[in-house]
Parts: C-alpha cells; structure tokens; sequence
C-alpha cells in the first residue's frame, strides 16, 4: 500500500488524473486541491485513471462525484477509467456507478468524450 | 445480526497504538487487510472491512478528537488503539480512542440514494461503518476509553 501520487496529463481538451497508491484521509487534500485548480483553470473534460489505485475513501468518492456533476453543468464530465474489481465492488454497492461513467480504459474513456 | 461474542476462540490477535494522525491510516488498512487474508475472508469482504474502519479511524480523529495531534496538543490526543482479533469464525477490529466520543446510536446514516439526491459530498462514512459489518457496537467511556467495535462473520 503507497502513499497516493496524483499527476495530471493534458490530452487537448482532456486532462487525465493518474492515481496511484490509496486516496484516504491523508492523501485527501490533495485530490482537493488537484480537482479545484481544474475547475478554476476551467477544465471540465477529465478522465481518472484507477489503474494504480489502492484504496478509495467515502470523502474522495464525494468530492469525485461534487466535481462530475459541476463538469456536467458546463458541458464536461469526470469519467473512472481501468478500476481493479476490489474498488469497482465498492464503488458498486455504495451505487456510485449509477452516476459516476466508468470505462474499461483510457481509450475507451477518451472515445466517449469524442462522441 | 448480531454476532454472539460468547465463548469464542481467539486464534491470533495485534494490537496497534497508532498517533492521531490521518498519515498513519494507511498502516491500519494494511493490517486489517492482512488479518483479514490470514482469517480466510474473501477479497471483497476483506476490503469492506478495510473501509470500515478506515472511515472509523477517520471519524473518531475527526470527531472524537477534533482532528489531527500537533506538538501543542499532544498530551489531549493519546492516539488510537486498535486490537485487531481473528476469533472463531469471524474478525473483530476494537478501535478504542480517549478522546470527546461521539452518541454513535444518534449519528445519522445517510443511505447512498439519498446521498446522491442532495448536493452533499460528506456525510457517507457512517452509513459504511454501519453496513459493510456484520455488527458495530459502540461503548463510551470503558476504563480502556470509547470502544467502537466491528465484527465481519468469514463465511
């Protein structure tokens, strides 16, 4: 179990947030801070890469949810891409995949944006 | 369901004295998820515990304790205590804690529905803590301090 990184790639009109280690109380800041400066510079088109995600918090899941709904309102989203089965399962029975769109992959992720 | 904690076989616990700080949550998680491999639980139970009592140990900093140590507070935030217990045929995790406590029996669960409908984004820890266990008991104020304990059923 790592601490999370958390570094941001700008595709175009794309940004993808790569996170790698566990988003809890700790690392929960920073997420913060990384989804403002998105929202402040107006980037509302971002894709979550979980590939390297550990863990996830109920507080982090929240504020993902907060930042796609205000995304939408500006004709963008926050979309999950490559979750491992243990954090889809939470993010599951918790109900979130009904409103948070979750892609096998960053392609996959990207590709929806496009259409 | 509530477990009966009677009569039950300890076949291995840890204890871990952890500072109140949210840095160290992480060192939690990775012990639970450890007993809970050891214990024969399932990945998918094991990482239900795992955020149980992450967002306990979370809430109890939070809210018992009204948040993080720092040298100036030091001696009011005596940290956590966390035994962590493979017993029979279930794990049990007692997080115990000196600090305010809180009416854990009056904390509203906010179900993931309606959390969904409000514009929130706080609020879902309890509603965690409450259901992704078996059973959670809260005393406060034993002679060890407030003992928030959960209990996952292995099979």
């Amino acid at each position: 179990m790592r601490e999370c990184s958390i570094d941001v790639e700008e595709q175009g009109d794309v940004d993808i947030l790569r996170l790698n280690g566990s988003l809890d109380a700790y690392s929960f800041p920073r997420l913060e801070t990384t989804l403002n400066q998105l929202r402040d510079s107006k980037r509302h088109r971002v894709i979550l890469d979980c590939s390297g995600l550990e863990y996830i918090s109920s507080a982090a899941l929240g504020a993902l949810i907060g930042f796609a709904r205000r995304s939408r309102e500006n004709k963008g989203d926050l979309k999950m891409a490559g979750m491992t089965p243990r954090i889809y399962n939470i993010v599951e029975l918790l109900g979130f995949h009904k409103i948070l769109e979750i892609c096998d992959s960053i392609d996959a992720a990207m590709e929806k944006f496009r259409q | 369901m509530s477990p009966d904690n009677d009569n039950l076989f300890i076949r291995g616990s840890v204890t871990l004295h952890v500072p109140c700080k949210y840095s160290y949550l992480r060192i939690i998680r990775q012990s639970v998820m450890d007993l809970c491999a050891r214990a024969g639980l399932s990945e998918f139970k094991a990482a239900q515990m795992e955020m149980a009592v992450d967002e306990s140990c979370a809430n109890i900093i939070e809210h018992s304790y009204g948040g993080e140590s720092t040298p100036d507070n030091e001696a009011k935030h005596p940290g956590l205590r966390i035994n962590l217990i493979h017993a029979s045929d279930r794990v049990m995790v007692e997080i115990l804690d000196r600090g305010a406590g809180f009416n854990f029996e009056e904390q509203q669960i906010i179900e993931p529905e309606k959390y969904l409908e409000n514009e929130n984004e706080r609020g879902l820890g309890m509603f965690i803590i409450k259901r992704f266990v078996d059973d959670a008991t809260y005393e406060p104020d034993t002679r060890a301090g407030n003992c928030l304990r959960l209990t996952k059923m292995i099979r």
